[in-house]
């Protein structure tokens, strides 16, 4: 059982460029640790969860701070503050979903240091896996929350398998929302992947939350024009206002003409071990308008599939008000 | 009596005399002291919430490097039995085996070694080094469980105590109680109305911001002095001594500043440990609990279930009352039952009632004292059945309260009649206040609820010294947590006649100060606070005994007057007054240094009534609940420093409303705490709660020379009922267990 509360001794490398910092990752493999502003981080080490013997700092690579507007939209370098990002006035104006998602995140001095990378590429917080145990995600074969004696409330209701823990990040699904594409440079290669494959489900990868790899270094997220100034919802429902995780979240994004929906997204968050795409739910929208009407039509939709365990049949009908509420005008 | 008196001292709002050293940091709080060639004390927990230790093996632990001792439970002797004292209850024997177990562990953290290394680093890897071969039993977890007749046994060797016929087998239920009068079937009959419900309430821990911490030294003599935080260090001295079979005088204990305790820091955890490791070591040793350590094995409030029937007339007389309660106690007995039982019908004159009490072993941590232990979760129960009733009856809920409130005179449910209370008072100015008047606001619910605690008198001693300069110093041994030194020296100012700014507080140390019982039950400004009182009045006799010398008159023509020796009326009225600096600068010749003291067991404390409402939106579509207002009314008998009060009004609410709407231990099946940290265990941050307003309603306790009653623990009683019933107004539907979290309102709202 932990009985820390303090960091364990540990190296400190201070790269000025994301090559070295992919460099010096690669060369450490697996006892290296990319660091951005540490709030998902420092709870592992502290806790002795995992066993990272070195950190490699981010921090001191000016490139990849800041906010840029682009031929094709915005360009948010990876290690701007979750705060920046809320604050931003063309993120508020253009992409105020991601805004509001990243102003739901934590608390404010979490999002002070917090950055807008770190918070896609988080782990989860099952708290199993955070105690250290080795279910299937941390290389075991059992998942203890999904065990007859597992108490599983935060978990997930939909795309487990095997594992049931939940994607914890708040500006996940508004990326997703927002077809946002992420850039990824290892070495001298730099790729872009879309949102919404950026984040993996237990069934492609149990052991990763996301596509990232070592020497993998997430630069920046483009959020393109064709989404700035969508009409959208935001929603995060937690047992605490502030300084909690989701118990479901939504984000939604549409497009409209006159009154008709042409084109939506609804992305729901803490049901499933990524930011869940309402698929039935979107193409059941197109051509009707946001409202009550619709809203009640197609709520049901949402958690078609879903699989409670013992202890989260809350998150369905909560995801399914949720719909309802992103879709009232 | 209050009323008539002019105060000068008493009813201010200085600033307490540890502020600024606590706001700038220099206050010495648990984990601050370190000690030259300090080591540092880990504790090995148990992993399984319940199993027979085979075997441990120390040895390769002990040849580790840097490793300096290593202790188990075999090294701890058996210790006596006996009640251990404060507000928790329970045996001596049973803390010792909580401290480090023996045969068995008890639930999942359980100490069952320590090590003591020169480095933390090195104290975990001694740890990790620890063999340990368990032999894994079933955990009993909930009350259901626990309490069938065939239940695993927690402990082989329990009784149940208090039956009728002495138990033949052994059982979890540690003890039951039963209080009754009247007739409740003849009682139930007469009624028009009746209510019943069952309430659960899950185990809450007190959330102090401190961690536990010790630092302990012995010397080659085998004398040990610990540092540590707590809201007693005499009852921890005694329970070390006891566990380790010490004297007493071999034992010193200084009190930290401390962090919060809230009940929590009234039992020892970590200071036997270290005294053993260090006796071992022959260094000191520091003993920090981690965040993680606090939740899963200091002392949770316990988790209950209440089941209650109410029956009334139309007017709204209750006629009769029963009420079933059983209590977590978690691995050994102790449980507040016995207050649960005897709160639950306080507030009500009733004539029929019957309440049984449970107190049941699970493999849960040993539960401590928490603000008026016992009291919230049974009241919460008979709080909310009284809300239902006021519905049933379309009454107002405090009308129904008024029809049958104690008063002066009335026999108490528990036993002996009240003298001047303030229950009533509560009652009617939450009536009339301008909260209570303004219409509940779209989409929330009012919620009202009483709340009631006995508080405590117990053991105190203080002394009070004259400087040379005739400034004051206090010397008492009861640690300032709510802000008591504030307290002591406003008594103190008030008694003599001095300001408040010449007076110094000590909370001396085992060895500097006479016994105090712990900071706990409310008892310190009531009984910590009388005996400076009376130690006070020592100095004031002394003072005129001086001046009368100095005077070359008789000491009974001399009177105490604004901090100064004043002639009699009708003795020579050319005397001049003489302060206290100039009786000091007198007093070598007067008979030396002077010096004052008392030594008492307070009695007659003063129940603390309070009454509390609020209005709460639901949202009906995430089940979240948002407190809008909340205001607390209550019985301060004299408020001696009104702010303080009010704070521990607005702590006490928070912290009720925090159980009521989020807090809970969450075991999963095997008896492990899941949310063991700040962030999954949900206490309520300032965004989350309105502005507690407060009004301090004063009915003198007549056992008080100032009419003070206590007000530390009370506050926490009201809110959770406040707050269920809220909801149950705002969403048409009770809710019966906490907490009211968006999963269980939503669920709630589903099924209606
Ligand atoms: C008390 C508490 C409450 C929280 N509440 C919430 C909440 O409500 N909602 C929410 O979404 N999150 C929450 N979090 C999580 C936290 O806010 C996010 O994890 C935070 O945004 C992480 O950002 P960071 O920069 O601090 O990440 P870090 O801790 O530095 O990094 C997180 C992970 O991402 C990796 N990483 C970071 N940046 C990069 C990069 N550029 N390239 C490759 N890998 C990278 C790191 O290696 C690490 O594995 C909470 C955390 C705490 C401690």
């Amino acid at each position: 059982m932990a009985a820390h509360d303090v960091m364990p001794d540990i190296e400190l490398f201070q790269p000025v460029t994301v090559e070295d910092a992919s460099a010096i990752a690669r060369r450490l493999e697996g006892r290296g640790w990319v660091l951005a502003g540490g709030q998902d981080t420092y709870g592992w080490l502290k806790d002795r969860a995992k066993t990272a013997t070195a950190m490699i700092d981010l921090g001191t690579i000016e490139a990849l701070s800041g906010i840029e507007e682009t031929a094709d939209g915005v360009r948010i370098g990876a290690m701007t503050t979750l705060r920046t990002v809320s604050r931003d006035p063309l993120i508020r104006e253009r992409y105020a979903l991601l805004a509001e998602a990243a102003g739901k995140v934590a608390s404010p001095q979490i999002r002070n240091q917090g950055t807008l990378g770190g918070n896609v590429a988080q782990d989860t917080r099952c708290w199993y896996y955070r105690r250290g145990l080795s279910c299937y995600r941390a290389g075991g074969n059992i998942c203890y929350a999904d065990s007859p004696e597992g108490m599983n409330r935060e978990h997930a209701i939909l795309g487990a398998s095997r594992c049931v823990a939940v994607s914890p990040s708040d500006t996940g699904t508004a990326l997703v929302a927002l077809d946002a594409v992420m850039v990824i440079q290892n070495g001298g290669s730099v790729r872009r992947v879309p949102a919404a494959k950026f984040f993996v489900g237990p069934a492609v990868n149990i052991t990763h939350m996301t596509v990232l790899r070592e020497g993998d270094i997430l630069t920046a997220i483009e959020l393109p024009a064709a989404w700035a100034g969508a009409e959208h919802y935001f929603e995060k429902v937690a047992d605490r206002d502030v300084w909690d995780f989701a118990l479901v979240s939504i984000a939604a994004a549409f497009r409209t003409s006159g009154n008709a929906i042409e084109d939506a997204r609804l992305v729901c968050g803490a049901v499933s071990c990524v930011p869940h795409r309402l698929n039935a739910v979107e193409r059941a929208v197109i051509g009707r308008p946001r409202s009550e009407e619709t809203a009640e039509s197609v709520a049901g939709l949402a958690s078609q599939g879903a699989k409670p365990l013992n202890f989260n049949h809350f998150k369905a009908p909560l995801m399914e008000n949720l719909v309802k509420r992103a879709l009232r005008s | 009596m209050a009323e008539a008196t002019e105060f000068k001292a008493i009813g201010t709002r200085p600033v307490r005399p540890d502020g600024v050293d606590k706001v700038t940091g220099r206050a010495q709080f648990g984990a601050d002291l370190n000690l030259p060639n300090m080591l540092y004390g880990k504790v090995l927990r148990s992993p399984h919430a319940h199993a027979r230790i085979r075997r441990i093996d120390l040895d390769a632990a002990r040849a580790m490097p840097g490793v300096h001792a290593v202790v188990s439970g075999a090294d701890f002797p058996g210790a006596q039995h006996g009640e251990i004292g404060g507000e928790g209850g329970g045996d001596v024997a049973d803390v010792a085996k909580n401290v480090m177990a023996r045969d068995k562990v008890l639930y999942h953290g359980h100490p069952l070694a320590a090590v003591a290394a020169t480095s933390q680093a090195i104290a975990e890897a001694a740890l990790a080094a620890i063999e340990v071969e368990y032999e894994v039993l079933t955990p009993v977890l909930d009350l259901e469980a626990a309490m069938a007749p065939d239940a695993v046994l927690v402990n082989e060797n329990c009784f149940t105590k208090n039956l009728p016929e002495p138990a033949e087998k052994p059982s979890n239920i540690a003890s039951v109680m039963t209080l009754a009068r009247g007739n409740v079937d003849e009682g139930f009959e007469l009624a028009d109305v009746i209510v019943e419900g069952e309430y659960r309430i899950p185990m809450a821990h007190q959330g102090y911001i401190e961690p536990h911490a010790c630092t302990a030294t012995v010397n080659e003599s085998g004398q040990a002095t610990v540092w540590t935080c707590t809201q007693g260090h005499f009852a921890l001295r005694t329970q070390t001594a006891n566990i380790l079979d010490m004297s007493v005088a071999d034992l010193k204990f200084i009190a930290s500043e401390i962090g919060g305790g809230f009940g929590g820091k009234t039992v020892v955890y970590l200071e036997p440990v270290a005294v053993m490791l260090s006796t071992q070591a022959r260094r000191p040793v520091k003993m920090v609990m981690s965040r993680e350590e606090v939740f899963r094995a200091s002392g949770p409030a316990a988790g209950s279930c209440a089941k209650i029937r109410v029956g009334a007339k139309k007017d709204g007389t209750i006629t009769a009352a029963t009420a079933w309660l059983a209590y977590e106690a978690g691995a050994f007995e102790g449980a507040p039952m016995g207050p649960g039982a005897m709160c639950v019908f306080a507030p009500y004159d009733l004539e029929n009632f019957r309440v049984e009490g449970f107190d049941v072993l699970v493999n849960k941590p040993k539960v401590a004292a928490y603000r008026a232990p016992g009291a919230p979760q049974s009241m919460h129960a008979m709080e909310s059945a009284l809300d239902d009733l006021a519905r049933e009856l379309n009454m107002d809920p405090i009308d129904l309260r008024l029809k049958n409130a104690v008063a002066e005179g009335s026999q108490a449910a528990y036993g002996p009649k009240f003298p001047a209370i303030g229950f009533r008072e509560c009652l009617e100015a939450a009536k009339a206040h301008p909260n209570y008047q303004k219409p509940v606001p779209e989409g929330a619910g009012r919620g009202v609820a009483a709340g009631f605690w006995f508080n405590a008198g117990m053991e105190s001693s203080a002394e009070v010294h004259i400087n040379e300069d005739g400034t004051v110093q206090i010397i008492e041994g009861s640690p300032d947590i709510g802000g008591s030194r504030a307290s002591m020296a406003l008594m103190a100012a008030e008694t003599l006649g001095v300001p408040y700014e010449k007076i110094r507080v000590l909370v001396g140390d085992t060895e500097a100060s006479g016994f105090n019982n712990v900071t706990g039950g409310s008892r310190t400004t009531f009984a910590t606070g009388m005996a400076v009182i009376q130690a006070c009045e020592d100095i004031i006799a002394q003072c005129k005994d001086r001046a009368a010398k100095t005077w070359g008159v008789d000491a009974d023509q001399v009177e105490w007057e604004d901090g100064q020796a004043i002639p009699a009326p009708g003795v020579n009225a050319e005397l001049k007054p003489l302060t206290l600096a100039e009786i000091m600068k007198t007093a070598a010749r007067t008979g030396g240094p002077i010096l004052g003291r008392a030594a008492l067991n307070a009695r007659g404390p003063g129940a603390g009534f309070s009454v509390n409402f609020g209005d709460l939106k639901v949202d009906r579509e995430t089940g979240k609940v948002d407190v809008l207002s909340f205001t607390a009314i209550q019985d301060a008998g004299k408020a001696i420093h009104p702010a303080y009060v009010e704070g521990q009004m607005q702590g006490g609410a928070v912290q009720g409303l925090g159980w009521a709407l989020n807090e809970e231990y969450i075991f999963d099946g095997n008896g492990v705490l899941e949310n063991p940290g700040f962030l999954d265990y949900r206490i309520p941050v300032a965004s989350d709660m309105p502005m507690i307003d407060t009004q301090i309603i004063e009915v003198p306790n007549p056992s008080h020379p100032f009419g003070v009653r206590g007000v530390g623990e009370t506050p926490i009683v009201a809110p959770l009922a406040v707050a269920a019933n809220a909801v149950r107004d705002a969403i048409g539907r009770r809710v019966h267990d906490l907490p009211l979290s968006p999963p269980n309102v939503l669920a709630a709202i589903e099924e209606g």
